[in-house]
């Protein structure tokens, strides 16, 4: 039995201690809710907390646990979810004033296969409004803090599930990345953040930002906890035609940590010059573990990411400028006023690159420079199982970083945004602390190489203790 | 690499398409970050993509995804009119889209 307060529990352990009855939902649960009314004034990880729901929830879970000679896996077990998940009947605003007073009709998929696997929402977490951004600065609610050191940014546009973990308001959380969004604030709050293949997880009920990138995936305390979330919220759905045909892996039950005779490539220019000192270090540092655990570094060699920036801003602009056009005030939420400065120049420019006479130089252009991305890719994952790199090039920044800076996610971004525009999966790993903040390793792997990255994952985390690696 | 500077008139046009209100004061932000977007990305030009097909999703091969046309339990008329402003018989009021006579 673990000694530790009910809220720092993993999803396994929590799970253990279910299941012997060592603990009830109704405890773990009021147990999150408590920590978030201590912490959540000053943390601000949540736009909605559902309170009475949860506790509802966790209620019949328990009773379920009594009668049932079967349980779902995450019977009982709390979680917070990014407000862009819809939720039926409970407000869901994507962190914009639009959709302030929106009740979803109907639940997205990920929050159905929770609910149907026995999970507990807790509420709904800040973000960056309409996910546009990597600090939560762009929330219209207000800055999610790290829980690390509360003066600065937790990340984003995920920031408030990160934190919310970071702070231990919650067992586990899901978020959603279209280029970032879960690594980079999961790299910030010290948590572990997957980004699974783009399709892998479907975007149904999921509010769009760039619809040939969004991916939603878990965010979690432990490894072990990634794969078994992964396994419940992946596969293909009739609702959601982009996602793949593939049967889901049992993740969890296939996940070991030998990892002998992998390959693992670090790019070059991934390791930036101009990144934070001690950064690249700590993440080198981080990948010499993997050496001595039997795996083998090769250099590999990739495009230079200044070119993702720019495909990026092009791809994700346009199919935001599409995607918020259907916000009109008309059928449902406030009208198109609301929209702030952020979401405003997102549809302004991606309404330019898609208008007729400019498709052609910018839409057209990003597209096949994307293809070139993949192809790059290709070429490398020949040569390597994965991929290793710092997952962004600095630790949390100070809130108010973001002010006048136009582009400051795209910088935050600048070494997930190829993997995201490729569609690769990828986990970001806390590896140590530097000068007391949190950095992260992000290892990247082929399309539906969940496993492999999972396997290597859980045996750097088995191998180490990276809150023990300061510098 | 070529810069791109929004006119005035560009800029106007562009706030029409987008179906935004732009104020006089976020223009004078907002217009020069554009431009200045709109000139960063066309580093792209750097790349030679002669002959090179685009990437439109990321994991390839999945082309005209249909399902059988049969009727599916789909969202009840009540429930998809409860958020709407404003609702008569059954219908979602809108504005005009052509001039009213």
């Amino acid at each position: 039995m673990s000694n530790k307060p009910l809220n720092e529990l993993s999803v396994k352990e929590a799970q253990t201690m279910l299941a012997d009855g060592t603990v009830s939902s109704v405890e773990l649960t009021r147990s999150c809710l408590e920590t978030i009314e201590a912490k959540d004034p000053e943390i601000h990880a949540f736009v909605t907390v559902l309170a009475d729901d949860a506790m509802d929830a966790a209620k019949r879970a328990d009773q379920v646990r009594k009668t049932a000679k079967t349980v779902p896996p995450l019977l009982g077990i709390p979680f917070a979810v990014k407000d862009n998940f819809l939720t039926k009947g409970a407000r869901t605003t994507a962190s914009s004033k639009v959709l302030d007073n929106y009740y979803p009709q109907y639940s997205a998929t990920v929050i159905e296969k929770l609910e149907a696997s026995g999970g507990v929402i807790l509420g709904k977490t800040n973000m960056d409004a309409w996910a546009h951004g990597s600090s939560t600065e762009t929330s219209d609610y207000g800055p999610t803090h790290n829980p690390w050191d509360t003066s600065r940014l937790a990340g984003g546009s995920s920031g408030g599930s990160a934190a919310a973990l970071a702070a231990a308001e919650t067992i586990a959380a899901v978020g959603t990345e279209t280029a970032g969004s879960i690594r980079q604030p999961s790299s910030w709050c010290g948590t572990i953040g997957f980004k699974p293949t783009y399709g892998r997880v479907s975007r149904y009920g999921v509010v769009a930002m760039g619809s040939s990138l969004d991916s939603p995936g878990p965010m979690t305390k432990s490894v072990e906890d990634t794969a078994l979330i992964l396994g419940v919220i992946a596969g293909h759905d009739a609702r959601d035609a982009t996602t793949a045909p593939v049967p889901v892996p049992d993740y969890l039950g296939d996940l070991q940590n030998d990892i002998h005779n992998l390959k693992i490539g670090l790019p070059k220019e991934y390791f930036m010059t101009d990144s934070q000192p001690g950064v690249n270090e700590m993440v080198k540092k981080a990948a010499a573990v993997y050496e001595n655990l039997g795996a083998q570094l090769v250099e590999v060699s990739l495009l230079d990411p200044k070119y993702s920036i720019a495909d990026y801003t092009i791809v994700q602009r346009s199919e935001v400028s599409s995607n918020l056009a259907r916000y009109t005030g008309v059928r449902y939420g406030n009208d198109r006023c609301y929209f702030g400065d952020e979401a405003k120049r997102r549809i302004m420019l991606g309404t330019y690159a898609l208008s007729s006479g400019y498709y052609d130089a910018y839409y057209k252009k990003a597209q096949a420079v994307r293809m070139l991305m993949k192809r790059d890719f290709d070429r490398v994952f020949e040569q390597v199982d994965l991929i290793l790199s710092p997952t962004t090039p600095s630790t949390a920044l100070p809130l108010g970083a973001t002010h006048g800076q136009a582009m400051f996610g795209e910088l935050a971004d600048v070494l997930a945004e190829a993997s995201s525009l490729t569609g690769h999966p990828a986990i970001n790993m806390p590896v140590g602390l530097l000068q007391g903040l949190p950095v992260g390793m992000q290892l990247i792997g082929n399309h539906f190489a969940e496993q492999k990255i999972l396997n290597a994952a859980y045996a750097y985390e088995q191998a180490t203790n990276w809150r023990e690696n300061t510098l | 690499m070529a810069k791109t500077q929004l006119s005035d008139s560009d800029f106007k046009k562009l706030v029409r398409q987008s179906n935004l209100v732009i104020s006089e004061s976020d223009e004078k932000t907002i217009r020069p970050q554009l431009s200045e977007a709109l000139s960063a990305v066309r580093v792209l030009d750097e790349l030679d993509t002669k002959n090179v097909p685009t990437l439109d999703h990321p994991t390839g091969d999945l082309k005209n995804v249909w399902r059988e046309d049969v009727v599916e339990p789909s969202l009840p008329q009540d429930l998809a009119l409860s958020q709407a402003h404003e609702q008569h018989d059954g219908y979602v009021v809108t504005k005009a889209v052509f001039d009213e006579q």
